[in-house]
């Protein structure tokens, strides 16, 4: 149970980068199949874009976090820290969004939120199969948000060998400023 | 067979770190008194004794001790990180003593 809310204690380094980048373009590959984009920090959003864009926002969403991570780590850590080990262990946390996107290339969740959608623009009541679909859908996302947050957190925590307040407080920091930007950009 | 004793070094009383106050050899049915204060080094957990030992004998590669425990390498320094705030703290407790 431990290993599910932290890999990073066996994990990290370069090891961890390599499979990350290779989370990362699958990720991005799921998503342009789809014709979604990482619109924002952690939202998906429809979008028509050509593949190296929908990769490039998937490696920004990354990398952004993760300087800030680091910035952080050798402000606020006692220990050396290795900027392989903040990239590695972030990237590695990227694993979370192939289950979380996963369900969104089933054509009863993709429909089932399009036909929704579709209802409330034209002020109708959706379809109850569309609207469990969603509902599923919705509380499966929340679910892998949440573990994504852990992760990120641990990869933080344990990369940068911060613990208690100031890594919660500095981590939470983090994540508000690139959620914020991600919303205005 | 004889069970393995552990050095009590903290007073299941009051949580306060333990003293030698006897030593006695076998020998010759010695027994010196006095008070000696334990060594930092035996004040680590029995864990952290056995992590000490390992780091020496990897010749204090890091990078060797977590392919070795099958950890990362930042919990394997984090883990050396703490021992060493650890012993820092005994060491200065000892000094102001």
């Amino acid at each position: 149970m431990k290993n599910l809310f932290n890999p990073f204690r066996y994990i990290a380094g370069t090891k961890a980068l390599v499979l990350g980048v290779i989370f990362i373009i699958s990720s991005g590959f799921m998503l342009y199949s789809n014709d979604m984009i990482q619109d924002s920090y952690v939202h998906i959003g429809l979008s028509d874009v050509a593949l190296w864009q929908v990769m490039a926002v998937q490696f920004v969403w990354w990398l952004i976090p993760a300087i800030l991570l680091y910035a952080g780590g050798l402000m606020l850590s006692k220990s050396k820290i290795r900027i392989i080990d903040v990239l590695g262990t972030t990237a590695f946390s990227q694993l979370i969004l192939i289950p979380m996107i996963a369900p969104m290339m089933l054509p009863v969740v993709k429909n089932g939120s399009q036909n929704v959608i579709n209802a409330l623009l034209a002020a109708v009541r959706p379809e109850t199969g569309d609207l469990m679909a969603v509902m599923l859908y919705g509380l499966w996302s929340t679910l892998f948000l949440v573990l994504f947050y852990v992760w990120n957190y641990n990869a933080f925590a344990t990369s940068c060998n911060i613990k208690g307040t100031k890594a919660i407080v500095y981590f939470i920091a983090v994540q508000v400023v690139v959620t914020i930007v991600g919303s205005i950009l | 067979m004889t069970k393995k004793k552990i050095l009590p070094t903290v007073c299941p009383s009051c949580g306060g770190h333990t003293q030698v106050h006897s030593l006695h050899c076998n020998e010759c049915d010695t027994t010196i008194t006095g008070e000696y204060n334990i060594p930092p080094m035996m004040l680590l957990t029995l864990d952290e004794q056995a992590f000490v030992t390992k780091f020496i004998k990897c010749s204090g590669s890091l990078k060797q001790m977590a392919s070795d425990m099958g950890l990362s390498y930042p919990t394997v320094r984090n883990f050396l990180d703490d021992i060493i705030n650890k012993l820092t703290k005994l060491e200065n407790n000892e000094k102001s003593i």
